[in-house]
């Protein structure tokens, strides 16, 4: 009997210790996501006859799944966040790619994306009003 | 009971007790009058004359010294140009001249512009632009006074590739293929009358730039005519540029206004930043048009996707091109409604037009019905005072020809003599002439409305009613009481001032509900000058509320607010340029480190670099010292005190004083790149010297380059400010390590020093044992197979017996041949280095036992998981 307890103590400090844990991007399932962000407010599928789906929490946060495996996460700027200065600064030990997410033929510069491949990390810049507006992270390579 | 109520409430308005002023630019407002265009004689009849006939230097000269002259301070801007003194000239050219700056005409290296002979900012566009009369020099003039950015007249285009003005995509251009043509001077001239005043107030549009004629745009697909750099450039090329039949009409209208709505968009991103950086992604823009943004990460190619896609259909945007994403819907939408405005109310969805009008075009339609009752409400308020003084003066002298055809009796609700009925209708029917006059002269689209017959009648009708009643109103009033009409004679001679609408906008400035607040102002306004007791109160000031706000729509009042504090600050432009150059100084003089984040503020750098330090100091203290200028302006004696106009010359005062702050920027950085680039020169070098005169940098052996690059960029000045260091010259650092680790030199070097002879030994060594180990295991299994799970249990052991048999032996052979390989003559011992290795020669065995001699329950010999 005791052991029987034993068993349902460890289990539940098992799920406990599983929902404070942060993301791990490519390796966090969806169920532990969800145990620790709960419920989202939305489901996206950005890609027809894909096993990726986006899933949509407050404050324009999104995680996007596929095969039940969290891979990446978006979310909003913090103030310092927004400008470019800060994340070259953040980068600045590490490699990093600078390049237009499209090729866009139109009267605006097409957003870029700045990536440090090897923290995971990436931001969206837009060059039109010279503000990060996105951070994406992701597995790291 | 009064019909003319307005009448009425603007009288009492004007003659209500007057408390002391405390909105500054109220007090500057009052001295400020409309420009009126000249009234050209026509050869024909007076119906004939145009706007388009007023692109003349005569005429483009008055209008220009007339804003110029509203734009005047007693505080000069200090400083010279060329041979100007800034302080000498007014405020407003010397804020044209600072603009430009030394960028102007042939900027091709050796030669110069000979301006010396030039008095004025105009005479130095026109040498540039070899003007025979001087039309272009005040025209782009007159652009910056009304517009506030610059027409450019120099041969290069923002960001081009090559650094060489006059060259464009490899290709050399004259100077005037880079200036605007007359002609579309004059369509610049006329979009400065077509366009709401938000247009006006752009405040980070600083330059328009012509891409030399028959050149794409640099970087972009051959139909891109235009673009918009939130740096505050456009750029425009032939495409964006052509007329159509005349030169009222054509894409030069739509594209440059589609470019200069961007910039509206990008401002109001910033003023409205929640989640966006532009007032159109988000918002109520986003939701008319049914926005929505899809993002994921391509986990192929590891890249992030980010596309728009709207709910509304095809048919429901103005054209194709505006279906790309809610920015380019907005630019768009936005041209093609000045434009465009009778199939743009056709096509678009109610939502989008309805939000279009109120946000940017003031309440104002743009096709033919919406233009008549634009001239129509022009012409009430022009009139006004002429309306007046005719029933003025009829009432005192009827005298008129008994040709004229009097009004007939019918039309006044009460008796009114014959000579006083002819009198008014020739007034009238003056009035009238006059109207349809001015509606073509003032309007830029009043002569091609008013080209149809039909239109020109029914404008006539309309206006002919409206002044009737106004008349009607008058005589009434002048009836029931001459005290009452005399008041409204003295306020009609100021009818067309500004300030009373003024006042009460900017104290609503920063409201929740901006438009209520104005609203309610009106309302309490009329409770104080139409007290409760006065018969049918409660009707008069609901006539009369709705009458004002008619006469002064909340959208067209709160554009003009802005932009009369926008003229206000032009007029303080010394003070805020004193102040930044004062705290540039101070950020200047904090000690330089990059230790640490950039924080958040106004001030932002695009792609740009600088140190932290200076960074911070300035994005920490822009704001207060913005707050601080602002306490400090003052007219005739009044300072900013009321904190509603306190806080609107605040936020209109802090994007000038952060684009001052860029520009002083920018200066640094091209002063630092000239050192960046003599250092970068000179680095070479400096590096054979201090690289590789002494290699006791090198010490580490599987870290050689970032070693090598570590020490290179030691060698280099520290104190570059604009440019980070690392990414500047790494590259160069790299190539040079690159080649000298490969030199003979090095080599020679490396094979006396004991660490890297024995890291290269000890290399050897190892895969000299993968080697052996590999075939020793081949003849083991051979002798002893594992092929099902009987031979398995039989052989495993004996397998690894066989493998490990002699290995010691084994050891040293391998010793032996790396010896050879590495060719030293230094003393290398392998029981002394034996145990860097141990565990890599521990690993190889393991494989061996886990994953060759072994197999699992299903007889399935494991390979090698590694």
């Amino acid at each position: 009997m005791f052991s029987k307890y034993a068993f349902v103590l460890l289990a539940l400090a098992g799920a406990c210790a599983d929902s404070n844990a942060p993301i791990r991007y490519g390796e966090t399932t969806k169920a532990a996501l969800v145990a620790d962000k709960g419920q989202p407010s939305s489901a996206e599928k950005p890609l027809e006859n894909s096993p990726t789906e986006i899933l949509v929490y407050p404050d324009n946060q999104k995680y996007q799944v596929t095969n039940d495996v969290v891979v990446a996460g978006f979310r909003e700027p913090s103030s310092d966040e927004k400008s470019l200065l800060y994340w070259r600064h953040r980068f600045k030990d590490c490699p990093t790619t600078f390049e237009a997410l499209s090729k866009r033929d139109n009267h605006l510069h097409p957003e870029k994306e700045l990536k440090c491949a090897r923290d995971g990390v990436s931001v969206i810049y837009d060059p039109n009003t010279d503000q990060v507006t996105r951070v994406v992270e992701h597995a790291q390579k | 009971m009064l019909k003319n109520k307005f009448w009425f409430l603007l009288a009492l308005a004007a003659c209500a007790p007057q408390t002391p002023d405390k909105i500054v630019t109220g007090k500057w407002l009052e001295g400020r009058a409309q420009f009126v265009p000249s009234r050209i004689p026509a050869a024909g009849p007076p119906a004939a004359s145009c706007r388009s006939e007023l692109f003349t230097l005569e005429e483009v000269k008055r209008e220009a010294l007339h804003y110029e002259a509203q734009l005047e301070s007693e505080q000069k801007i200090n400083g010279t140009w060329k041979h100007l003194r800034l302080n000498q000239l007014p405020v407003a050219q010397a804020k044209f001249l600072k603009a430009v700056g030394t960028k102007f005409g042939d900027l091709t290296e050796g030669v110069v512009t000979d301006v010396s002979a030039c008095e004025d900012a105009p005479c130095i566009v026109n040498t540039v632009y070899r003007s025979v009369d001087g039309l272009e020099g005040w025209a782009t003039y007159l652009w910056y006074l009304k517009m506030g950015n610059v027409l450019s007249f120099k041969n290069k285009v923002f960001e081009q590739a090559d650094a060489r003005p006059g060259v464009y995509k490899g290709v050399s251009y004259p100077l005037t293929d880079y200036l605007f043509s007359r002609n579309e001077l004059y369509a610049f001239w006329r979009m400065s009358h077509a366009l709401p005043t938000v247009f006006k107030t752009i405040a980070d549009l600083k330059e328009i730039q012509r891409v030399p004629r028959k050149s794409s745009i640099e970087g972009r697909e051959g139909n891109t005519c235009g673009l918009a750099y939130s740096q505050g450039f456009i750029i425009l090329n032939d495409g964006c540029l052509t007329f159509g039949l005349t030169n009222d009409n054509g894409f030069i209208y739509e594209g440059t206004t589609h470019e200069m709505a961007h910039q509206i968009d990008f401002q109001w991103g910033k003023r409205d930043n929640v989640n966006s950086f532009y007032y159109s992604d988000n918002g109520p823009w986003a939701e008319v048009g049914g926005w929505s943004m899809r993002e994921y990460w391509d986990e192929a190619t590891r890249k992030t996707i980010r596309e728009w896609s709207s709910t509304l259909t095809d048919a429901q945007f103005v054209r194709s091109y505006a279906r790309t994403s809610p920015v380019e819907h907005f630019a768009d939408t936005a041209a093609y409604y000045r434009y465009d405005g009778e199939n743009t109310k056709r096509k678009i969805p109610a939502p989008v037009y309805t939000l279009l009008k109120s946000s940017v075009f003031e309440q104002l339609d743009y096709d033919p019905v919406g233009l008549m009752s634009q001239f129509e409400s022009e012409s009430v308020k022009m009139f006004t005072n002429e309306v007046f003084q005719s029933v003025a003066n009829c009432s005192k002298d009827a005298t008129t020809p008994n040709t004229v055809v009097p009004l007939p009796e019918a039309s006044f609700p009460f008796a009114v003599s014959l000579p006083e009925r002819r009198c008014l209708a020739s007034k009238l029917k003056g009035l009238v002439d006059q109207a349809v006059v001015e509606a073509k002269l003032q309007h830029v689209d009043g002569c091609r409305i008013l080209r149809v017959p039909q239109r020109v009648s029914e404008f006539k009708q309309k206006i002919e009613a409206t002044f009737l009643a106004q008349m009607i109103g008058h005589i009434r009033a002048a009836r029931e009481s001459e005290d009452y009409f005399n008041r409204l004679n003295e306020f009609y001679r100021n009818l067309d001032q500004k300030v009373l609408p003024l006042r009460l906008m900017a104290g609503c400035y920063g409201e929740l509900n901006e438009r209520e607040c104005y609203q309610d102002a009106v309302s309490d306004l009329l409770d104080e000058l139409i007290p409760a007791d006065v018969i049918q109160a409660e009707t008069m000031q609901t006539d009369l509320r709705r009458m004002f706000l008619e006469a002064n729509r909340f959208e067209t009042v709160k554009m003009e607010t802005i932009k009369v504090h926008q003229d206000f600050l032009f007029t303080q432009s010394a003070l805020i340029s004193d102040s930044v150059h004062e705290l540039w100084q101070t950020c200047l003089a904090v000690p330089l480190t990059d230790h640490d984040s950039p924080v958040a503020g106004p001030l932002s750098l695009g792609a740009g670099w600088m140190a932290s330090s200076q960074y911070n100091c300035l994005n920490r203290d822009i704001a207060k010292e913005t707050r601080s200028v602002v306490g400090g302006m003052s007219f005739d004696q009044l300072g900013v005190t009321d904190g509603k106009e306190g806080k609107l010359l605040y936020d209109l005062a802090l994007p000038i004083y952060v684009r001052e702050i860029k520009q002083l920027y920018e200066d640094a950085l091209a002063a630092e790149s000239a050192l960046v680039t003599k250092t970068l020169e000179e680095s070479s070098q400096l590096f054979e010297q201090k690289l590789k005169g002494d290699f006791s940098w090198a010490r580490r052996p599987n870290s050689l380059q970032s070693d090598c690059e570590s020490e290179a960029l030691k060698n280099l000045p520290n104190d570059f400010r604009y440019h980070k260091r690392s990414e500047v010259f790494t590259p160069r650092a790299r190539l040079f390590c690159q080649q000298l680790l490969q030199s003979a030199e090095f080599a020679t070097w490396m094979s006396t020093q004991q660490v890297f002879v024995e890291q290269q030994v000890l290399n050897h060594f190892v895969s000299r044992i993968q080697v052996k180990s590999d075939e020793r295991v081949a003849e083991c299994l051979e002798k002893y197979p594992i092929g099902n799970i009987f031979q398995s249990v039989w052989n495993k052991k004996k397998c690894r017996r066989c493998y490990l048999d002699e290995w010691e032996q084994l050891e040293t052979v391998a010793w032996g041949e790396a010896l050879t390989a590495a060719n030293t003559q230094l003393p290398i011992e392998r029981s002394t280095l034996r145990g860097r290795v141990s565990y890599r020669i521990e690993q190889i065995q393991e494989d061996v036992h886990e994953n060759k001699c072994k197999s699992n329950s299903l007889g399935i010999r494991l390979g090698n998981p590694f």
